[in-house]
């Protein structure tokens, strides 16, 4: 009887990590909407890539991957897509930004080492997508008002037509009640 | 008879439709402000674009599209596939779709005011370093200016160049006339070549064979089943040249994709040959 409580006891303490599981917080879907998305656009997005949507991060954009088919190609996404976009980015930060998938998978190529990325090396942990992604999990936010980049995003390749970065005034959206809706244009901007 | 390197295509993921309406596009944000674009990502498959290539984006197509490379010097026919680059020279590249597989069962008949069955691809031409070599432009560059500079034209002929001169685009888009080359199967621009020997070089290409609107009302921007390719070149060092045997020299420059034909068609060659009895 001894023997099994012994078991018992050493069986529970295995399940303890000694470490509480890491707070869940929204993140800011301005500074998403504004400057991760973009980013995931350019590097990520490909319909041979995460514009799939059986990948665990899929994720729709404006000339790729469309929630209602390609009707939608060119426009801009719906509040259903970029919620959607969101939720599954978020699902991957991490308490420490460094450690998340979102900056150790697209560092990596294929390989043992890949963590099972199948896609190619990206950007690095010191490149600006990078300082971006990480800037964003740590909280920071994008002003209702702002429309320019913030600087932990000024990456090289972001410029408007007139060569200037780009402006994005974040949308003020109610992301459950998006989700719940329909996959119709209404909300398309 | 021009001197040609048959690109043939062995191990290509599939993948379909021309990412984005215009070749333009791939130079654009990708933001709502620009409908999308490729943030200065082009495509060719190439490290400076971290290996992506028309495949990433155009799937479920084939992948049998098969590509001839040629290039003509001063008008001659050039050995620049075959036998590397002369430093300095400047060639004028064809790249040709061996066959127009995809196209609509309508046909493109006076659509030439849309893309209707484009034939498109990247091209970009790197060192070991991978850094750009030489300047790619639509027409001839002015001889006697350095660099980018002399490519006074960025877009003719169906085909477009980067700002830094790097990557060549061949989209069928006319701008002059503001019209589409529609079921266009070859392209040719010109490639100066660095002024010094900076070494053997490789040529990125990866196209598309557009199928066209797959509908009367069909969107062609979409990105399933279109053919697809994409092939690097070795161009060789003009040292390296001049340190190999003559009777060697033509096997210097072929593609990795036309070294792995060869050794397979050498492979099935000796399992094919009957056995010796006894």
């Amino acid at each position: 009887m001894r023997r099994v409580i012994c078991l018992a006891v050493l069986g529970l303490l295995a399940c303890d990590t000694g470490v509480d599981p890491a707070e869940v917080v929204d993140l800011d879907l301005g500074f998403y909407e504004c400057q991760v998305q973009p980013l995931l656009d350019r590097s990520c997005a490909f319909t041979g890539c995460h514009g799939d949507p059986a990948r665990p991060l899929a994720v729709f954009s404006t000339s790729k991957l469309r929630i209602a088919g390609n009707e939608l190609l060119g426009e801009g996404l719906t509040d259903k897509e970029l919620c959607a976009n969101y939720y599954r980015t978020m699902a991957f930060a991490n308490e420490d930004p460094v450690q998340s998938q979102l900056i150790t998978k697209p560092a990596t190529l294929d390989g043992l080492t890949s963590q099972y990325h199948a896609g190619n090396y990206m950007f690095g942990p010191e490149d600006p997508e990078a300082t971006c992604l990480i800037a964003w999990m740590r909280g920071d936010i994008q002003p209702l008002q702002a429309s320019l980049p913030s600087e932990d995003c000024a990456l090289p390749w972001r410029q408007s037509a007139q060569g200037l970065a780009p402006e994005c005034t974040p949308r003020l959206v109610d992301c459950e009640a998006a989700l719940a809706g329909p996959d119709t244009v209404e909300s398309v901007l | 008879m021009r001197c040609l390197v048959y690109a043939v295509l062995l191990c290509l993921a599939s993948n379909s439709a021309w990412a984005y309406s215009d070749a333009s596009s791939f130079d654009k944000d990708p933001s709502v402000e620009t409908s999308g674009g490729g943030g200065g990502l082009y495509f060719t498959g190439s490290p400076r674009q971290h290996g992506l290539r028309c495949q990433s984006c155009h799937i479920k197509g084939p992948t049998n599209v098969r590509l001839r490379l040629s290039a003509l010097s001063a008008g001659e026919v050039s050995d620049l596939f075959q036998r590397g680059y002369v430093p300095g020279e400047q060639y004028e590249i064809e790249v040709e779709f061996q066959g127009d597989d995809l196209a609509p069962e309508a046909g493109c008949e006076g659509a030439d005011d849309e893309p209707c069955n484009i034939n498109a691809f990247a091209l970009e031409i790197l060192d070991d370093a991978g850094q750009p070599a030489g300047v790619l432009c639509p027409t001839a560059p002015t001889s006697g200016v350095m660099g980018c500079d002399a490519c006074q034209v960025p877009r003719a002929q169906g085909t477009l160049v980067t700002s830094e001169c790097s990557v060549l685009l061949a989209d069928g888009f006319d701008a002059t006339a503001f019209r589409w080359h529609n079921g266009a199967r070859a392209y040719s621009f010109f490639w100066q070549a660095p002024m010094t020997d900076v070494g053997a070089l490789s040529t990125y290409v990866s196209a598309v064979d557009g199928r066209g609107q797959e509908t009367e009302e069909g969107e062609v921007t979409s990105f399933a089943n279109d053919g697809v390719a994409s092939v690097v070149v070795g161009l060789s060092s003009p040292t390296v040249l001049a340190e190999v045997p003559s009777s060697c020299r033509n096997f210097r420059g072929l593609s990795a994709g036309l070294w792995s034909l060869w050794l397979g068609l050498l492979f099935v060659r000796r399992r094919a040959a009957p056995r010796r009895s006894g």
